[in-house]
């Protein structure tokens, strides 16, 4: 387990290194820079601010001084959001966002699942149908059709739950809902081909010729099959979900890492957005390594060492 | 790994989980506001000097007060820090007043504090966007950009820090410049006239002698052998070159270069707020800023910040005005969706709404809406031509493109009634304002544009080369682009192409003058015709037509020179006129600011510069409650 987990860090630092490459060039290739604006100050003060910021160095020494400077694990200032630090962006952000996404996910899991073993243990049924036919339009409706839907009911018709804005357990039922919607739809998806497919294995058969109830077979042993794919699933997912929903996060003025990764790369916050790529790539990895472990700990079949 | 371990697994995960969701439902709520608006985007900075936009300003003027402010519902100057002041017959010396304010830490806010935050709003450390705003000021923009020559009166900071104040300038050596230039590897010096800023440790890094010492930047290499002496800049001396001076405690003054008939107005800028410097020296820029660092002196402090959530302020007790203020609490949202501002505004999430999507307007706009509050602007919306491409170097061409517009049907169709066009830059409400009068431009005349264009050498449109219409993506620009795409092909035969970009791009087309055609928009930073002038002088910074006429620029000129007053309306309008005939700019229509105000807010001063002080704003608070739990904005529940 030690030589995985090594062999995985080094490469998840070498991605790390390309994509803090690809990111610094890719954002500064883009035409438009943080200070640009409709009214332009005189040159003079457009110099002092590019002084001030460093951006009047040659790219290959800014490039150098900030992969230092985040080498020592300093992600700097923000550049639009002049008053906070990159780290306390990202803190206060991650707060909302952890927030939305672990209600969102559990949701997603609770709901999925049951959705989908309770589909798969009558496969053709009614039921079936229509949890299938629930789960096609959830992974196909993107979420900010959606959210627009929910919040002309929700909001507009019925009156029932607030518009926007964070910090009240009622705001935080919509989005979450919203958010969580196209994920259960996922998960009842794989836990439903997962626990159909068990169902036709040895296992099963023998469980079924010992005389075990349809509901026992179901729920002890068929669903060990879908657990597999589900934690595949669920750890990029996570990783996801941490780093908050662009769509969710804008529509219900939630004050997430998601809102502000669309702001810094729309407001070229050079500094903000290398921090946000980098973070989302290290919990991508993270997941990532997770998962391994996990799924190794729970199915005495796989090796790490391969 | 051992099975016993691996049963164990999954009731670990499960705890996990619910520890999660546990640290999930903790939520920050807090008790709402007295009053709540959207004030769009997330503020850049609480810094009233490092700001520009309106979010921004809208915090900050609440925020910190200025020397003077503006009356709420006409825009006159009025007292504030500054109680009463003088000004000298030549129009170029003022003398303010001022009364006993305080901080809201109990420190003075007299008139040395006022200079010492002038001072850092000019220094171009603090690199501050607006600081061309105090530019008008005896040896204000020397100091701003940092030029030092050999002979001059100069103040060296040098690079020490003092423990007790570790983010305050360091000490200032102050005294002639005998010499100033670089010095080379070799030892070679290389004297300067006049030179900005050191900085850089190559040859070209500027050092200055004052009285036999040399001073250099940290980073020079004469600074580590000892032949220099480290110093962080360089600049004109503050105390005698630049003419901002405090005569006593309560007297401040200021002395400006030309009369500069808006000068008093500009005071009441939120930029010109005095900051304050004893914080800042203490905490640093930007950690002032911080809820539990920052000192205010306006009718509001800041209660608490949360990132691109909201700005909470209350009534600051130790303002002389806290007894004009009704609201207790006040929280500004940072949202910039315009589709989510009128979802809570009609739930009554909301007091007042600032963004309202277009689609919305229209619709508010014809269905008569008392809610919504239509105010025509001191702004413009217009089209940039490129007088640098060829064929819209013909001015002719470009008044063909004038003259072929019917503005009123195309400004109607989209944004509905109640958006003027314009044929004049300088909107029309600048007549009530100041008295003086906009030019306008000719008329729409199809006939007499199909001729001028024929006169360029393009009968009916024939030859002219396909140009394109840039502007940043958005429903109504392109609805805009359209329409005027559509007039000039059915009217000149001339085939124009559109083209949406992406904000930050189409910034940057501007101003690298990488279009044909560009829509812009442009609002008065303050009550004179000046601010929508002085955009097109040859080279100016918001020109970005590539316009240059000698005529103009010496116009604009002699307007600075001259006090307020007819003589000074008429040399603008002799502007005007050049810039109406040769047409660099298309004006299309007067901005009208539109703002969602609920039926239970009693007072909402407006005015021509889109300007609501919070403080003057009052709510009936029985009806907002009734409102806020039934989530209706107007009626009971069904």
């Amino acid at each position: 387990m030690i030589a995985f987990l090594v062999r995985r860090v080094t490469w998840l630092v070498a991605t790390l290194l390309v994509v803090y490459t690809v990111t610094f060039f890719l954002m500064r290739a883009v035409p438009g820079g943080p200070f640009s604006s409709e009214r332009q100050p005189p040159p003079e003060i457009r110099e002092a601010i590019a002084r001030r910021y460093k951006l009047d160095l040659p790219l290959s020494q800014q490039y150098v001084t900030e992969l230092t400077r985040l080498l020592r694990g300093d992600l700097g200032m923000s550049f639009r959001l002049a008053d906070y630090s990159v780290g306390e962006v990202i803190a206060e952000g991650w707060q909302a966002s952890a927030s939305l996404g672990t209600v969102a996910m559990v949701l997603a899991i609770l709901v999925g699942g049951a959705a989908g073993v309770v589909s798969a243990a009558r496969p053709g049924g009614l039921i079936d149908g229509a949890v299938r036919t629930f789960t096609m339009v959830g992974i196909s409706l993107p979420s900010f059709a959606l959210a627009g839907v929910a919040v002309l009911l929700v909001v507009y018709e019925w009156r029932l739950l607030p518009a926007a804005g964070w910090g009240t357990l009622p705001q935080l039922i919509l989005p979450a809902g919203c958010l969580g919607a196209v994920y259960a739809a996922e998960i009842a998806r794989l836990v439903r081909s997962g626990v159909v497919e068990a169902m036709q294995s040895d296992w099963v058969r023998t469980a079924r010729a010992k005389g075990a109830s349809h509901r026992r077979i179901v729920l002890h042993h068929a669903v060990r099959g879908a657990v597999g794919p589900v934690v595949s699933f669920l750890g990029p997912a996570i990783a996801g979900i941490l780093t908050g929903s662009v769509v969710v996060e804008k529509v219900f003025a939630i004050p997430g890492i998601g809102y502000h990764f669309i702001e810094a790369a729309t407001t070229r916050d050079y500094t903000l957005a290398m921090g946000l790529v980098l973070l989302y790539t290290l919990l991508l990895g993270v997941a990532g390594i997770l998962v391994d472990l996990v799924q190794a700990a729970l199915d005495p079949r796989i090796n790490l060492e391969k | 790994m051992p099975a016993r371990l691996r049963e164990l697994v999954p009731w670990l995960l499960a705890v996990a989980l619910l520890a999660a969701v546990g640290r999930a439902f903790w939520l920050p709520g807090e008790p709402p506001a007295d009053f709540t608006f959207i004030n769009g985007t997330e503020p850049k900075s609480l810094d009233p000097q490092l700001i520009t936009g309106q979010p921004e300003g809208r915090i900050a003027a609440a925020l910190f007060d200025r020397i003077v402010r503006w009356h709420p519902d006409t825009l006159e100057v009025m007292p504030a820090l500054a109680e009463r002041w003088e000004v000298s017959e030549d129009q170029k010396q003022y003398v303010f007043h001022l009364r006993d304010a305080v901080w809201s830490d109990g420190e003075p806010l007299d008139a040395p504090a006022i200079v010492a935050a002038w001072q850092r709003f000019l220094d171009p450390a603090t690199a501050a966007e607006y600081s061309y705003q105090l530019w008008p000021v005896r040896g204000a923009r020397a100091y701003g950009v940092g030029l030092v020559a050999a002979g001059e009166m100069i103040e060296v900071e040098l690079d020490e820090q003092d423990p007790q104040r570790p983010f305050a300038r360091g000490p200032l050596v102050r005294g002639q410049a005998s010499w100033v230039g670089s010095i080379a590897n070799d030892g070679s010096r290389q004297a300067s006239d006049a030179a900005a800023l050191f900085g850089g440790s190559d040859d070209e890094a500027v050092l200055v002698e004052v009285d036999g010492v040399l001073y250099a930047s940290p980073e020079h290499p004469l600074v580590a052998d000892g032949t220099a002496t480290a110093a962080r800049a360089a600049l004109p001396d503050f105390a005698t070159r630049v003419g901002i001076s405090a005569r006593d405690q309560r007297t401040l003054v200021v002395e400006l270069a030309e009369p500069t008939p808006y000068f008093l107005h500009v005071c009441g800028f939120y930029p010109l707020a005095p900051v304050p410097i004893h914080v800042i020296e203490k905490h640093g820029s930007p950690n002032w800023t911080k809820s539990e660092n920052i000192v205010c002196s306006g009718p509001y402090r800041l209660y608490s910040r949360r990132l691109r959530d909201r700005v909470r302020m209350v009534r600051n007790e130790t303002s002389y005005r806290a007894d004009e203020v009704s609201l207790e609490v006040v929280d500004a949202l940072a949202i910039d969706s315009g589709a989510t501002a009128l979802a809570m505004f009609e739930t009554a999430a909301v007091d007042w709404a600032t963004n309202l999507p277009p689609f919305a307007a229209k619709l508010f706009i014809e269905r008569d809406d008392p809610t919504l509050r239509l105010q025509s602007e001191l702004s413009i919306g217009f089209y940039r031509l490129n007088t640098t491409r060829p064929p819209l170097n013909d001015p002719r061409v470009r008044q063909a493109l004038s003259q072929a517009l019917d503005r009123s049907t195309i400004v109607k169709a989209v944004y509905g009634p109640g958006q003027p066009p314009s044929l004049s830059f300088v909107p029309e409400g600048m007549e009530t304002a100041t008295g003086y009068a906009p030019v306008q431009t000719a008329a729409e005349d199809a006939e007499e544009a199909r001729k001028l264009l024929a006169a360029a050498g393009y009968p009916g449109g024939e030859g002219f080369p396909k140009i394109t219409i840039t502007f940043n993506a958005d429903e109504g620009h392109q609805m805009m682009a359209e329409l005027i795409q559509a007039q000039w092909k059915s009217r000149l035969g001339i085939d124009v192409e559109l083209a949406s970009m992406e904000w930050g791009a189409f910034l940057d087309a501007q101003s690298r003058l990488d279009y044909w055609v560009a829509r812009a928009g442009w609002t008065a930073d303050y009550v004179d015709p000046n601010t929508f002038l002085d955009m097109f002088v040859t080279d100016g910074a918001n020109n970005q037509t590539g316009f240059s006429s000698p005529d103009y620029d010496r116009l604009i000129a002699e307007a600075s020179r001259t006090p307020a007053g007819d003589a000074r309306d008429a040399v603008f309008a002799e502007a005007e006129t050049i810039l109406m005939e040769e047409l660099p700019v298309l004006p299309l229509f007067m901005r009208v600011s539109k703002n969602l105000v609920a039926p239970w807010v009693t007072s909402f001063p407006e005015n021509s510069l889109d300007i609501h002080p919070i403080e003057a704003i009052q709510v009936d608070a029985q009806r907002q409650s009734e409102a806020r739990q039934a989530r209706r904005l107007r009626g009971a529940a069904p």
